[in-house]
Parts: structure tokens; sequence; C-alpha cells
């Protein structure tokens, strides 16, 4: 059962309180052919949250992508489904690239997770990414088990730092 | 009689009380009139009152109680019949002098082995009293302790939890180290360890949340135990106690005593939180260190939070049915942390039993609850022992710090400022996280003898992140992307050495950095680069006691909590007094047992009254505006004139 899926980031809430400059629904329908130029949205402080300063590159496919928290990573997930499903398993691949350089990060350290916070609760597996040939992250047997608003975390880390990159998806 | 130790426990009937072992008479005589109509049983002998925060508890010969009356840095000897009879030790760093007392054994022969916590070793006192020999020094080598909690003796070996090297350690009786338990996975933080005579081990790893078996030649053959709330899982273990092949755990925040086999198998939990404030006589707050007499006639509890020990005795009759109430309510029982932080019309308190972060908006004189961030767990995002709280109101970013988890997390609260106040539950966005054991001991160009174990928390204008480390007793400085910069302290007495530091803050300018030295009863001041300037101490007048918390005010001014005295001080930018509010007791204005301060984005000070279940609010006068939190424990401070203070204290 399908459902529609609306995916944001944290800087889209952001936006709407004065923290960025503009909402931002970040999509990516199709391929992106090369790197794509920071934009000139001013980066605050570091140690603060840096919200999206732009579409990151992407090689093919369709994916959704944001930027982390930290501002650190470009992240895109890019579900192997039309459709994520309701209560039924789906397959994703995850791919992350350095947010400053474009570049593509091939041995990133990643966890995923994603949770519903106003339930309180998460999902009833434990995702398992594996890394790919191509240097992505296939997550196999993801499994949203309710309707609502979840919230899907990709965590990445690099020595003793670990961060968040994180999208809202609405499952109706 | 009611009960007999024998007696095997059958739990074909789990949800009913049945008296048949020793410490079910705890729950009995707190049972209070059940809703079947029936009389509680008075198993509930006596309490020992006028102890401070008393954490240890032994029964030695001739049934003698023995309990570390730490808040006082000395042991205490009672009779059965709870008449004191012998005093132990003094405040002191010298030869059967201690500091913070926090565990206790006695041999067969009457030697009284004391758990030294704050100066990091283990005393022998002979059965007259005399002290004989001091085992180990603050260290991380064999034979050496950070931190020495429970204490166990069987016939030939004394076992010391040394918490702060998460293992315990074994000596013989003459203090000569001769190894240490083994688990199958490492200890996490023992905080106390029993014996029984058929060589069972039992090890509370508050840590981990799980309880360690092992036989008498130190292998593991069970364990148990997780975080929370319901049956068989623990919210802050806080002492372990065997007895005939029985393993009883005080578990704290659950305000209970459950009971295993040695397999692990839950057979009873007795336990009702108090009701009124210092309500005893059979209810449990905050359990600790129990013991059981070698004879099995009574059994001993210390309760540090309400200043008490109950003795409990054998009992009349059989309640069937038991409290319903307790049964059937499985809910944690939350109360207000130890540390608050304000900033912009933010407030935000950390929950120790459900290990989530409070945030209250403060835009209408009243706090009022709109998130709750976090919950137990490993993964970013979730808990383990959030300690140190900071939050930058404008940028509406936070800093917490996890203390047992040894983490270190950022997040934002993702609120518009505009919209109707509201709670949110997907308000926060973690954005990074610092794992010190990862970054391990190497810091800054510095090796530093533990891993960080982080507490409170600040940071400057710049970013940079102040960080208190309690293990190593030191500040570290991190810049705002979390990496090392530098830092200061370090374990000691002397000018810029700190011991048990508990609160850390900043001058509104950011020059001075303000350490509550707490078990040196100082208050030091650094400069930013941590240079040592000075230190005051309370005085003229009235020496801090505890200090615990401080906060700064944009003018300067100073505020500590003294959870001794139950006092707030209040100082200038110099550490000069300028006066104080409080005293013992739970009208307004009064506290028990204060820990954290902050000045919120409004300018009041808001005062953690951790021992009333509630946060009062103040002018920087000191004049009373307010309080909030468990209504039980605010009616009295919102309504002074319409009840006796009698009613709730005992």
């Amino acid at each position: 059962m399908l459902k529609r899926i609306v995916v944001t980031s944290l800087v889209t809430i952001a936006a709407t309180c004065g923290c960025a400059t503009e909402p931002q629904v970040v999509e990516i329908p199709g391929a992106s052919d090369g790197p794509v130029a920071a934009t000139d949205e001013p980066v605050q402080a570091d140690g603060r949250v840096q919200w999206l300063r732009g579409r990151a590159p992407w090689p093919s496919e369709e994916g959704i992508g944001v930027e982390s928290n930290g501002g650190r990573y470009w992240v895109v997930y890019i579900p192997q489904v039309a459709e994520i499903p309701l209560n039924e398993e789906f397959d994703m691949e995850v791919r992350v690239f350095d947010a400053a350089t474009r570049s593509w990060l091939v041995n990133a350290d990643l966890t995923l997770d994603a949770r519903m916070p106003a339930h309180g609760h998460g999902m009833k597996i434990d995702a398992a990414p594996v890394q790919n040939a191509d240097g992505g992250y296939d997550v196999p047997g993801m499994l949203l088990h309710m309707v609502g608003h979840w919230e899907l975390y990709v965590d990445l880390t690099e020595g003793a730092i670990t961060e968040r990159a994180q999208f809202d998806i609405e499952l109706e | 009689m009611c009960w007999s130790i024998l007696e095997p426990f059958k739990i074909d009937r789990p949800m009913t009380i049945q008296p048949t072992s020793i410490l079910c008479v705890l729950a009995l005589a707190g049972a209070t009139p059940t809703v079947s109509g029936q009389e509680e049983v008075a198993q509930y002998l006596r309490t020992i009152h006028g102890l401070d925060t008393p954490r240890a508890v032994a029964v030695g010969p001739m049934d003698r109680i023995w309990v570390t009356d730490s808040g006082r840095d000395r042991v205490l000897g009672y009779g059965s019949d709870g008449q004191p009879l012998i005093t132990l030790g003094s405040r002191g760093r010298g030869p059967g002098q201690m500091l913070d007392p926090r565990g206790i054994c006695v041999a067969d022969d009457g030697r009284v082995y004391v758990a030294d916590t704050g100066n990091h070793r283990v005393l022998a006192f002979d059965q007259a009293g005399e002290f004989e020999f001091a085992i180990g020094e603050l260290g991380s080598e064999s034979g050496a302790f950070h931190t020495p909690l429970g204490l166990a003796l069987d016939k030939d070996r004394l076992f010391v939890c040394d918490a702060g090297n998460e293992r315990v350690q074994i000596f013989t009786h003459a203090g000569e180290p001769i190894g240490a338990l083994e688990p199958t996975t490492p200890f996490e933080r023992p905080v106390d360890v029993a014996v029984d005579g058929n060589g069972l081990i039992a090890v509370a790893d508050a840590g981990a949340y799980r309880c360690i078996v092992f036989d008498n030649a130190g292998r593991e053959i069970s364990r148990f135990g997780d975080a929370g709330y319901f049956p068989g899982l623990f919210s802050l273990m806080a002492g372990v106690e065997t007895f005939r092949d029985r393993i009883y755990v005080s578990d704290a925040e659950n305000h209970r005593v459950q009971e295993f086999s040695r397999e692990g198998e839950l057979l009873q939990k007795w336990g009702l939180h108090a009701i009124r404030p210092r309500e005893g006589r059979g209810k449990l707050h905050y359990p600790a260190q129990l013991a059981i007499a070698p004879s099995g006639e009574f059994s001993v509890l210390c309760e540090p939070f309400d200043d008490r020990v109950q003795i409990f005795g054998r009992g009349e009759e059989v309640v069937e049915g038991g409290d319903v109430f307790r049964l059937i309510n499985t809910q944690p029982s939350p109360h207000y942390g130890f540390r608050l932080a304000g900033s912009g019309h933010w407030l935000l308190i950390a929950e120790p039993e459900t290990q989530e972060l409070l945030v209250f908006d403060t835009q209408i004189p009243e706090p009022r609850l709109v998130s709750k961030v976090g919950g137990f767990g490993r993964r970013m995002g979730q808990f383990h022992g959030p300690d140190g709280i900071h939050i930058d109101g404008e940028a509406q970013t936070v800093v917490v710090t996890e203390r047992a988890g040894r983490r270190l997390q950022t997040l934002v609260l993702r609120v518009d400022p505009e919209a109707e106040v509201a709670f949110d539950r997907e308000m926060p966005g973690f954005v990074r996280m610092l794992d010190f054991d990862l970054l391990g001991r190497s810091v800054a160009g510095e090796t530093l003898e533990w891993t960080i174990e982080p507490s409170a928390v600040t940071r400057d204008g710049d970013g940079r992140i102040f960080l208190l480390d309690a293990r190593n007793e030191r500040v570290h400085v991190l810049s705002p992307g979390l990496a090392p910069l530098f830092s200061f302290g370090g374990h000691g007495d002397g000018p810029g050495q700190l011991r048990g530091p508990s609160d850390l803050e900043l001058s509104p300018d950011g020059k001075r950095v303000f350490v509550v030295d707490a078990l040196n009863r100082r208050v030091q001041v650094f400069d930013s680069e941590g240079q040592f300037q000075f230190s005051f101490d309370g005085t003229p007048g009235l020496p801090f006691d505890r200090p615990f918390g401080i906060a700064v005010a944009a003018d300067g001014k100073l505020f500590i909590t003294d959870t001794g005295s139950h006092v707030l001080r209040i100082f200038d930018a110099d550490g000069k007094p300028a006066g104080s509010v409080g005293g013992k007791g739970i009208r307004r204005s009064k506290f028990f047992k204060p820990r954290g301060v902050e000045v919120d984005g409004r300018g009041r000070v808001v005062v953690i009254d951790h021992g009333n279940h509630r946060a009062q609010m103040f002018s920087q006068a000191g004049e009373y505006l307010g309080c909030f939190g468990a209504r039980l424990y605010t009616r009295p401070a919102r309504l002074p004139h319409t009840f006796d203070p009698s009613d709730y204290e005992e």
C-alpha cells in the first residue's frame, strides 16, 4: 500500500522559523552529471547547525539528498521502490559525499535507523547497511510499520565524532 | 510466623506478594492498607534517623549494624536495636580519616573495612574501632583505586568495587592484591558486590544495568537485567546482597528491591515510592545498599536521600493480594535530575528515571513542558546517563553530556518561535556526537590516566565548549567542532587542583571559569585559558558544606547551591558573600538537597530542589517567584498558609 512520501530535511523546519533562508524540499528526480557548485548561502559558525547549502552531485538514478545536520556531509538515499510501502519490506541505497568538496566518500562508517518521535519508537528491525561495489550502501529489508511521520537517520562516524543526516518521511 | 528464609519460593503466582523471604517484609511494611482492605503487616521495625546521606551498611558479629554516614565522613556502629554504640573516623586524609565513605563490610573477627571513596582507598579498623591500615591510593594499576564503592568479604578474600577503574579487585584480608573478577564482558561501573556463605558472588554493574553472578572460583555463571522500570529491569542499581542463594538488588530510581535466583529468575520485587515527602516506615525512597544479618533475623536498608536507615524484621501474618496499586502501576517515578540549563525562553532539565531531557518553554510565567528528548539507549539521539546540559537560546542549540555513556551530543530545537506553544516530541534534531571512548586517553597532547567522564558543560561566546571531566577531575576545552584544545585542573587540594568537581560556569564576558570543587568545599576561579586565579570557600560566616551547582547572572553575581546546608548562596563576582536563601524544609524558599541552579532567559534564578522533587524560581535578590514540579511537593510552596508542614515532614 502505497503511500505518499514527502521528504524534507531539518532545513525545511528551520527555514520556517527563520533559521535558514528559505524552505527547501530536496528531491533529486534524475541524474545530475557533474559537480554542483555550492550556493552562496551563508555558512554559520562551526559547531552550530549549518543548514542545506545546495544540491549535491548525483550521478544517476533518483534520490533524495540532504546536508548532514552539522554540514560535514551530503547524504542521498534512494528507495529501491517507486513508493515506500506501509509495513512491507523494501530496499534502499545510501550514498555519502563530502559536503565541502562534493567528492564521494566510499569508506564512510555509517549506521542507519528510523524512528517515529511522536510515538517514541523505532523500526521493528535493525537496519544493516552493506557497502556495494559502487561505494554506496545497500540497506535491505527496511520496514516502516506504521502510518505517520518517520525520521530516517544516517549517522556518519569519523574518529570519535558522529554526525547525523536526517530525512523526514510521511507515510500515509 | 509469616515467613521463612529457608522456605523455597514458588513463583506460580507472581502478582501475589508472598512473604516468604527476608526482604519481603520490606514490601509488606511499605504496602499500606491494600485495596482489598487488608491491613499492612508490621514487619517494619524501626528507623535510624539523624544520619547524613548514609550510603552503605553492613551487619557484623553480635548483629551490630555498621553504617557509612557519608555526608559526615564517618562510620557509625549501632546495636540491632538501633542504639548508637561507636563512631569510626572523621573528615580528612590522614590515617583513619575518611572522605565520603560509600562502602563497608565486616569480618567474622569484627574487623571493619570501609571504602574511603573520596580518598580512593580502603581503610581497616579493628573490632574496637582502632584504625589498623589503609589499602591503595588513587590510580589505575593493580591495588590502586578510583572511586572504590561496595565491599564484600568471604573467608579469605576482600572484594572491592573499583568503580572508576571499572573492575572488582580482590585482596587478602591483610590488603594484598591477589586479582580481579573477570566477567565475560568488561564491567561498566560496578557499584556493589556481595558474597554469600555458599561462595556465590554477585556484582551490581550499574553502568550496564545488570547483575553479574560468579561462582566461588570467579567463573561467571549468569548475568541478568537491563535498563528500565518493568519487573526485572533496573534504573540506577545502588546495592546488592546475597543470602542463601538468593540475590537482592537495590533498584534506587525504581524505589524498590528485587529478588532473584542465582540464574537471574525474578522471584519478588518490593517497594512503594513514598507518597508524602520524607515518608518512611516501610516506604522506600532511593534505596541504596542493603544488608541481611548473618542470623537472618533482620535486614537493614540505607536511604541516603532521606538520611535514614530502615530496619525490618519478621511479621505476624500473611497478606494475600499484596499492594495491588503498586503491582499494576508500572510507570517510572520521574523526578527532576541534578542539572538544568536555561537561555532565551528555554529551560531544560534532565529526568534520570526516563533518561529524557525535559524541555520547558518559559514564555509564560510558569514553565510549560513542550518536549521530551532522548530516552535510554546507546544510539545517537538516545542517552545513557544524561548529565550536563547547556543551551544557547538564540541559536536553539543544546549540548548534552552523558556521564555513564561517556559521550557528548549536540542538538538543535526545531521550533518556530512565532508558533503557538505546544508539546512536540519531534522538536530535537541531533547534530553531532563525541564518543570519549573512541577519543581515547590521548587528548590535546596529554595522556590522561582515565577516559574522559563528561559531566557539567557550558559554552563561551566563541562556541568553545568547557567540559567538566569527573573522572580525571579536569576541565577540558573543546573547539566548536568538538576537537579537544587544552585542559586544566587535576586531582588534589592545592590551588587549581580539584576533588570531586560538580559544576562549572563562565562569567558573562567569558573571561572567568568558575568550578565548584565540591569535595574541597570551595569554588575555584580560572581564566579562560585555564590559569588559576583565586578560590573562595563561602567564608566569612558560612563556609560551604557540600556545594554543588553554580549559575552566573548577567551582572556577574554568583548563585551556588549547597546540598549539605540546603541553601542557595549568593556571591558577588569576586566571591564575596551577598546573601542566601533557604534552609531545610518543604515550604516556599526552603530546600531539601538542592542541586543544579541556573539563571534563565527571564533573569530568574531557577533551583532544582531535588529532594522536594520540584524547581523553585527566585528573583536575583532572592525573592520567591514560584515553583513547578510534582504536585504534592509543590503544594506546600504554592499554599504556604493553608497547610500544616508537619503533614509533610516526618
